[in-house]
């Protein structure tokens, strides 16, 4: 399950990149899981096992072992991505942060009524 | 953790900058003109006049970036609509940003200067665009992208003889190429960050002005001082500082720029050199640097790197996560940079050394930069 999600801001402007905390370490297994209907690039041979997903609306890198991974996408993605995550990581409740200028998805009080 | 940002700001924390800065949060407040107590500031403006060979330690106006400086000077120099301003595609957004803004008012024109072939800022070529209504120059003294060091002592003979302003944004080469203001003629501004080599904490700055009456204030407000007064004192270094000062973190600068000062510049910068060329010299393939212009002086000990394939962002993410080594990857806030070298959209891998690292840790980064950009 996903615990947070961490912006980290860059001064590439046209993409969001966002860090992805799990509650529990990644293992191969969770890399073959996220990589399901995308592609997977896997480099056993460095000290740290990395892995980059090229999913349709997403890049996933990390490395196996660590309780985090890193997203990069397009600002306007943000509703799939979120989708993407919370299908990935059933349970999750935690939201991809707002880059400022974007809307947040959440609906206003005036949109509800 | 191999830290290799030094470029953006210096880690690990000079123990005696921590110190100062507990010292001044754990005393008292010693806010000048508000407590009662003696200003604290001037030790700190004193130090930085020391670096630089001004005399008047008055004419360090402190501040919380070199950003703010930079907006200080430009927007407090009287140019206005017809004034011409020339800059280099080398700029910070710092610099580029505020003009822009100037621009955009209609304030001022701007002639953005690239680099020669070599890398190099030609004097000629600045001298060509020199016009009657030219009422500034402003260059970086080094460039936080690719190390390269601008002429400063030619720009500043150039621009006196045509009696134009000139601003020198020292950021990246404060502390590590000595610049002696006294000896540039005509009127010199010059702004710095103080978290860089300078050794201080984040949200410390600092610009030197020429004189008292050169920069309208562009800040106005609180001083602690001649409270009777219904506009901004007229004398320094009340008329440039308004607002409550970062105290604790002027503290730590002050400890950092002590730092330089005992240690010395050319210290400091000859073992940012040292590292800085033999990671050039022992850079594995494919990797390509941008040499720092014609004459390859790595003493900022900043080295960019472009990978023929693979992203800066990439790379620089497999160097944190498999690696433990921090490095900065991107545009570093300097886009005309990058399309002048060919490297917009994704920018370069930064290496930032510091006087912290180590020939050991370089060796480690070199190995890194095999494995990680050689993928089969």
């Amino acid at each position: 399950m996903i615990s947070s999600f961490i912006p980290l801001d860059d001064c590439l402007g046209s993409t969001h990149t966002v860090r992805v905390h799990l509650d529990k370490p990644i293992t191969k297994s969770l890399v073959d899981h996220l990589s399901a209907g995308a592609s997977l690039k896997y480099y056993p041979h460095f000290p740290k096992p990395f892995f980059r997903i090229d999913h349709p609306c997403f890049i996933a890198q990390g490395v196996t072992g660590n309780d985090h991974f890193r997203i990069t996408y397009l600002g306007v993605a943000r509703p799939l991505v979120q989708d993407a995550m919370w299908s990935l990581f059933p349970g999750t409740t935690a939201r991809l942060p707002v880059a400022p200028g974007q809307d947040s998805g959440v609906p206003t009080e005036d949109q509800t009524r | 953790m191999i830290y290799l940002n030094n470029a953006a700001t210096s880690y690990p924390r000079l123990p005696q900058v921590v110190e100062a800065v507990k010292r001044s949060l754990l005393a008292p407040p010693q806010e000048p003109g508000r407590c009662g107590f003696e200003d604290p500031l001037m030790a700190c403006r004193s130090a930085i006049a020391k670096l630089y060979g001004v005399a008047d330690p008055l004419r360090v106006l402190l501040t919380t970036s070199a950003t703010l400086g930079c907006n200080q000077i430009l927007f407090g120099l009287p140019l206005q609509a017809g004034s011409h301003v020339i800059t280099s595609c080398m700029e910070h957004n710092s610099v580029l940003r505020p003009l822009n803004e100037l621009a955009a008012r209609n304030e001022c024109s701007l002639s953005v200067l690239p680099l020669e072939d070599d890398g190099s800022l030609s004097i000629d070529r600045v001298g060509g665009a020199l016009r009657p209504d030219t009422r500034l120059m402003a260059f970086v003294h080094v460039s936080n992208v690719t190390g390269a060091i601008f002429p400063v002592q030619a720009l500043a003979l150039l621009a006196a003889g045509r009696n134009v302003p000139l601003l020198i944004d020292d950021s990246q080469g404060a502390g590590l190429v000595p610049l002696d203001l006294a000896s540039l003629p005509g009127k010199v501004f010059l702004v710095a960050a103080g978290h860089k080599a300078l050794q201080g904490p984040p949200g410390t700055g600092f610009f030197i002005v020429p004189d008292a009456v050169s920069l309208s204030p562009w800040i106005t407000g609180g001083t602690g001082v001649h409270s009777v007064e219904d506009r901004q004192p007229p004398m320094l270094p009340y008329r440039l500082e308004a607002g409550t000062p970062n105290s604790c973190g002027l503290a730590g600068l002050l400890a950092g720029v002590t730092h330089v000062l005992e240690t010395t510049p050319a210290v400091l910068a000859e073992h940012r050199r040292t590292l800085a060329e033999h990671l050039v010299k022992h850079l594995p393939s494919p990797w390509t640097h941008i040499a720092p212009g014609a004459t390859a002086d790595y003493r900022a000990g900043v080295v960019s790197l472009v990978h023929p394939t693979m992203k800066p962002s990439e790379i620089g993410l497999m160097l944190q996560e498999i690696y433990g080594i921090e490095t900065r990857w991107g545009l570093h806030c300097a886009p005309l940079a990058h399309r002048h070298l060919g490297t917009f959209p994704d920018g370069t891998l930064r290496i930032g050394l510091g006087e912290g690292n180590t020939i050991e840790e370089v060796e480690q980064l070199i190995e890194a930069l095999h494995q990680s950009g050689n993928l089969t």
